[in-house]
């Protein structure tokens, strides 16, 4: 079994649209993301998503900054900023993740005239909340607040790209994404003013505030 | 042999003709003159080819190699105007933010906590305009892609930190979105500018203002030459 999975991985030879050049992809997509909040709080949130890779190939290897950024509406969730602030909240949520992403293509093509590949990285990102509904428990939010979170984690990826013969053909590609984050930093941000926004409080965030993502991106290469 | 070169030129013409590069003057001379059979083309009396024939223009893309002076004249001039019009557009910034901030901010990244107004828009929209500049410039896609980057990365580590930090968000989306942006600018701007008619010409360079400048190197000049019906050509010039 595994000799003939080498022999489907390495030997059969498949055609890629490029090699040795950049790329720039971008692509549509749903996710669904676990948000746990503090004192156990937690929320699961569906939503859209809009990718974009831009990187380098070789001939099986690629190296791409990609961007994943999520939009969803969360429904409770327990925010806590040290000592000064706490308080439920309800309301939309938008996550930018960066991700340095190695991608490996394979040589096998389950289906046809696309093959398949395997992407991971590290992700970092900055989630925000606004806060169009909360309950304040202790401390102060005002309208137009809205909290942030810094987080790092790690995307990993598997997904099948269309053979082509041409770049200018533009290959579709679809994947599965599974990430991970862990928050790191807790921000209340003022932008009652969109022009200029304010820090009004910043603290480590709690232990427990992490993310578990499932998206599923559907994109072609530009060019 | 003869009459395959004739198709050949006919089956050209009827391409340009596709392409809405120029009328299809010549097709009934063409056609008359070698042996086809006329009624299967589009047909159009003397006195109209007469009418259309004199120059007339085709948007495009012209890619081609850059020295690396050329690389670092085009960047230079984008850096100059980032710094002048960073200033015009918030003349605010000028007060709010000082050379020590400047060196405080030197090399530092953050992720910003600008409003979705800025960073889906106004970045992107900035983006785009770098993209379609280098395009203008001879620049292929990819190459116009990376031109902005380097010029994104110019303006956030030397120009944006006279008043806030490097933003990760803007490094990336700026020439990633712009660059999607732009190319869907580019798409839709050559369709109206070789649609052929007045009002498509000027929604095609509003779209795309670096049509309009000297550097815009796609512009070609397109001259039917009709005498008579041994006699038909059609020239096509390029500047670059």
């Amino acid at each position: 079994m595994l000799r003939l999975l080498l022999i489907l991985f390495l030997f059969i030879p498949s055609a890629h649209s490029y090699y040795n050049d950049w790329g720039l992809k971008g692509a549509l997509g749903m996710n669904y993301q676990s948000i746990a909040g503090e004192d156990e709080s937690s929320d699961n949130i569906v939503g859209l998503t809009v990718n974009t890779q831009f990187g380098y190939r070789w001939d099986q290897f690629e190296l791409d900054l990609a961007s994943y950024v999520t939009f969803g509406k969360s429904h409770n969730i327990h925010f806590k900023v040290g000592d000064e602030l706490q308080a439920i909240v309800s309301g939309m949520v938008r996550t930018v993740n960066f991700v340095p992403l190695l991608k490996f293509y394979t040589h096998w093509v389950p289906i046809q005239k696309r093959n398949l590949y395997f992407s991971a990285g590290p992700s970092f990102s900055l989630r925000t909340f606004w806060t169009n509904n909360y309950t304040v428990l202790t401390g102060e939010l005002d309208e137009g607040y809205k909290i942030t979170y810094h987080d790092t984690g790690i995307f990993a990826a598997v997904g099948i790209e269309e053979l082509s013969t041409f770049k200018e053909e533009n290959p579709s590609y679809f994947e599965i994404l599974f990430g991970y984050t862990k928050s790191r930093k807790i921000t209340v941000v003022d932008a009652s003013n969109n022009q200029k926004v304010r820090v009004v409080h910043s603290d480590e965030a709690g232990p427990n505030i992490r993310t578990i993502i499932l998206m599923f991106n559907l994109g072609i290469t530009f060019f | 042999m003869r009459k395959s070169v004739n198709h050949i030129f006919l089956l050209f013409i009827l391409f340009q003709v596709n392409l809405g590069i120029c009328g299809d003057l010549t097709l009934n001379k063409l056609a008359t003159t070698n042996n086809l059979d006329p009624n299967n083309y589009k047909m159009m009396s003397d006195e109209q080819a007469g009418k259309q024939i004199g120059p007339t223009y085709h948007y495009h893309y012209l890619d081609r190699y850059h020295s690396v002076g050329e690389n670092l004249k085009n960047l230079g001039t984008v850096y100059a105007i980032t710094w002048g019009l960073y200033f015009a557009t918030q003349p605010e910034a000028w007060h709010e933010g000082s050379w020590e901030a400047w060196k405080k901010n030197f090399g530092k990244v953050v992720f910003d906590q600008d409003e979705p107004f800025w960073n889906w828009f106004v970045h992107p929209f900035a983006g785009s305009q770098l993209y379609l500049f280098y395009r203008a410039n001879g620049y292929s896609r990819i190459d116009s892609l990376g031109m902005s980057f380097i010029s994104a990365l110019l303006f956030e580590f030397t120009v944006e930190i006279y008043t806030e930090p490097a933003s990760i968000q803007d490094i990336f989306q700026t020439p990633v979105f712009g660059s999607i942006l732009g190319l869907g600018l580019e798409t839709a701007s050559l369709y109206f500018l070789n649609s052929g008619n007045a009002a498509g010409k000027v929604l095609g360079h509003v779209l795309n203002l670096y049509t309009l400048f000297w550097f815009y190197e796609g512009k070609i000049k397109i001259v039917p030459m009709y005498d008579g019906p041994k006699s038909a050509a059609i020239t096509f010039t390029e500047t670059f």
